[in-house]
């Protein structure tokens, strides 16, 4: 029998419908980092990020079945995390970074987590200034390597919306962060 | 292909481990509900589709074990043999013979039952048309 960690997603999905948990807690394992970076870069607040990617999961988990068998379970699960956050923020109202401290995980390592939290400062007050489809394009062109097509299935637009978004996006950040934006160019 | 390290940029953005545990353990809380609704459903299903195909099962074993049985015994094919009232008269027809008259009507090679019948079929005008003339019957 295959391990579930080294199942291909499609099938994970198709033993996800049936009700496994071992291929669940796998896709959640998989997506969780990823989509959590993703869900803080359009809502830019840590705490609506947990709660927009809780949601996503359980909504990907509602409507698994419309899912079409051998499509890839990640542009569609970013798509659902993508609208579960823009609810979550039309709900809620958008937030400012200041009214929740950001990093303050109490982590084993003091001097990694400031590190991290002055990162995550600087690279969230980059993306605020972005529009979210720019945000959301480059985070995922950069974080999964999605290519266009795979980026304009997540945001719904053509292939070509998606490029200029992934282009005018990665051309702001570079001014803004400088050389932590690699000078490669997409596709 | 799809990149699986973080780039520098975006390594801010990613969760520290207690909370990349602590979000793990609460999504799957969470999905354990939905995930065993669905179990359940399948099951459901497959309860569902057991207790409406049994009965046909067991009445198409039933029919198709009795058929065989009956083959097994009789070693072999099973052949309709009438009822008792119908019985004599086959057994009358299959010995008797064809009236000497008909005989140019059948063929050779019809066996006897094949051409009693026929025989009795072209009696029953036969009797009708020779009853006013009393005894004129043809040869």
């Amino acid at each position: 029998m295959v391990p579930t960690g080294r199942r291909d997603e499609p099938e994970l999905v198709e033993l996800v419908q049936l009700g496994d948990t071992a291929a669940f807690d796998e896709l959640v394992r998989r997506y969780l980092d990823r989509g959590y970076a993703v869900a803080l870069s359009i809502l830019g607040v840590p705490q609506d990020a947990e709660d927009a990617l809780q949601g996503a999961f359980i909504r990907a988990l509602e409507r698994i079945d419309q899912l079409r068998a051998g499509s890839p379970f990640g542009p569609w699960f970013y798509s659902v995390l993508r609208s579960t956050a823009l609810n979550l923020r039309r709900r809620e109202g958008l937030r400012s970074h200041e009214e929740i401290p950001i990093g303050a995980s109490g982590g084993p390592d003091p001097e990694r987590d400031l590190a991290r939290t002055l990162a995550r400062e600087r690279v969230l007050a980059a993306l605020a200034e972005l529009p979210e489809q720019q945000r959301t394009a480059v985070t995922l062109y950069d974080l999964e390597g999605y290519s266009h097509r795979e980026v304009a299935e997540v945001l719904g637009v053509a292939v070509g919306t998606s490029r200029a978004h992934v282009h005018h996006g990665r051309k702001a950040l570079r001014d803004r962060l400088g050389p932590m934006i690699e000078r490669e160019e997409e596709e | 292909m799809n990149r699986r390290e973080w780039p520098a940029w975006l390594g801010g953005l990613r969760p520290d481990e207690v909370t990349s545990a602590r979000l793990r353990r609460s999504i799957t809380q969470a999905a354990e509900p939905l995930l065993e609704a669905r179990r359940e459903d399948w099951w459901d299903v497959a309860s569902r589709w057991a207790g409406l195909l049994t009965p046909i099962a067991a009445v198409l074993a039933l029919v198709f074990g009795g058929l065989a049985l009956r083959q097994g015994i009789g070693g072999e094919a099973v052949v309709a043999t009438g009822t008792e009232p119908t019985a004599d008269v086959v057994e009358a027809l299959r010995t008797e013979t064809a009236p000497a008259g008909f005989s140019e009507f059948a063929e050779a090679d019809h066996d006897v039952v094949f051409a009693a019948l026929g025989e009795a079929a072209l009696q029953r005008p036969r009797r009708r048309r020779a009853a006013p003339s009393a005894g004129g019957a043809r040869p």
